[in-house]
């Protein structure tokens, strides 16, 4: 067996499986090259382990609740280039499909109380609207919706409805 | 030392993706959930997100700058800058992971100032030890940070992540994104290191 460095660190930390660990153990305790290797590496993971674990301190929330009541977060864009590939795709494909856009707005719109009218403007117009346009018109929708969401994630300063903040106000 | 092998090995718990993990487990509302409500407008959820996280981020950011003082203030810029950019975070992902890749950050940037070393005055977790003892061990500590302040950026950072968030390989992997194999090389070589300085510091 080679010698297994990079397998001590692991052993010794109780992270390498069986039945690995057991064939390391048993290579350790038969090579001295390997034994010397685990002493110093187990010397430094109890030193490790031995460290002191920080607490944070009691004011900690608060004092983070004030840097941020002084600096509100502003309103971010996730993902800004959506919105704007959207619209992009949507102008182009209704500039391709021109000629369908042209075929519509000239249809003759029946009176308000005509629902057989408007039902049959419907069946015309699905019939003229081609794939071009159902795609530009799709994507416009898109691009207006990624638009609004990307400006309407604004947070209020999360210390607004804390009894802490208010105690300390 | 050699002679006490074998059986008798210490065994450490292995460690999957910290103590947070632990905490979800029992019933309370997942990171990315708090998440999720926070990037709604949710404050209490950033005040749980906060409680549940800050002793890891501190004993990370300590891990890596050696100065428990330094170590809370980057806990604090790391907090704010999660605040800020709560919703660029992506629920479908791992909050603790979004955290921590901030937090190394973090403590990297701030390691690159000359700023000066010393073990100060935050409490401890533990429980105080009798005088002679805290002095000992104060001493020692004072070596191992010493020592860990000889590593490297990428050795400091997967100790960190690993003594101070109690980060299995899995998860350091996850947090730096790197593959498993080389989160336990950098592990394993940041150790060797540590024993090399420790070493000649007390040769």
């Amino acid at each position: 067996m080679k010698h297994p460095s990079d397998e001590l660190a692991r052993l010794i930390s109780g992270d390498l499986r069986e039945p690995r660990a057991s064939a390391v153990r048993a290579h350790v305790r038969e090579c001295a090259h390997c034994q010397a290797a685990y002493d110093r590496l187990e010397a430094v993971e109890v030193r490790l382990r031995a460290l002191p674990r920080l607490a944070p301190p009691p004011d900690f929330m608060l004092h983070l609740q004030a840097r941020i009541a002084q600096a509100p977060p502003a309103p971010v864009r996730s993902r800004p280039w959506a919105p704007l590939g959207a619209f992009f795709i949507g102008v182009l494909a209704l500039a391709l499909s021109f000629g369908d856009l042209q075929r519509l707005f000239n249809a003759a719109l029946p009176s308000w109380t005509d629902l057989n009218g408007w039902w049959a403007l419907l069946q015309q117009s699905s019939a003229d609207i081609s794939v071009t346009l159902a795609v530009g018109m799709c994507a416009l929708a898109v691009g207006c919706v990624l638009l609004v969401r990307s400006f309407a994630v604004t947070l209020p300063p999360p210390h607004a409805s804390n009894a802490r903040d208010r105690a300390l106000a | 030392m050699g002679s006490a092998f074998g059986w008798a090995l210490p065994r450490f718990s292995t460690m999957q993706n910290g103590a947070a993990q632990e905490e979800r487990e029992r019933g309370t509302p997942s990171d990315e959930a708090l998440a999720l409500r926070v990037q709604g407008g949710d404050a209490e959820a950033f005040t749980v997100l906060v409680e549940r996280y800050q002793r890891l981020v501190i004993n990370v950011a300590y891990r890596m700058v050696g100065d428990s003082d330094l170590a809370q203030d980057i806990a604090q810029d790391v907090f704010m800058n999660v605040y800020q950019r709560i919703a660029q975070f992506d629920t479908r992902r791992r909050f603790y992971s979004w955290l921590y890749r901030i937090t190394v950050n973090a403590a990297l940037h701030e390691r690159r100032r000359p700023a000066p070393a010393s073990l100060n005055e935050l409490p401890l977790e533990d429980t105080q030890p009798q005088p002679d003892e805290l002095a000992e061990r104060a001493e020692a500590d004072r070596e191992l940070q010493a020592a860990l302040q000889t590593l490297s950026e990428r050795e400091r950072t997967v100790i960190g992540l690993r003594y101070g968030a109690d980060l299995g390989y899995d998860a350091i992997a996850e947090v730096l994104q790197v593959p498993l194999g080389m989160a336990k090389t950098w592990l394993f070589r940041a150790k060797q290191r540590l024993a090399d300085v420790m070493e000649r510091g007390a040769a």
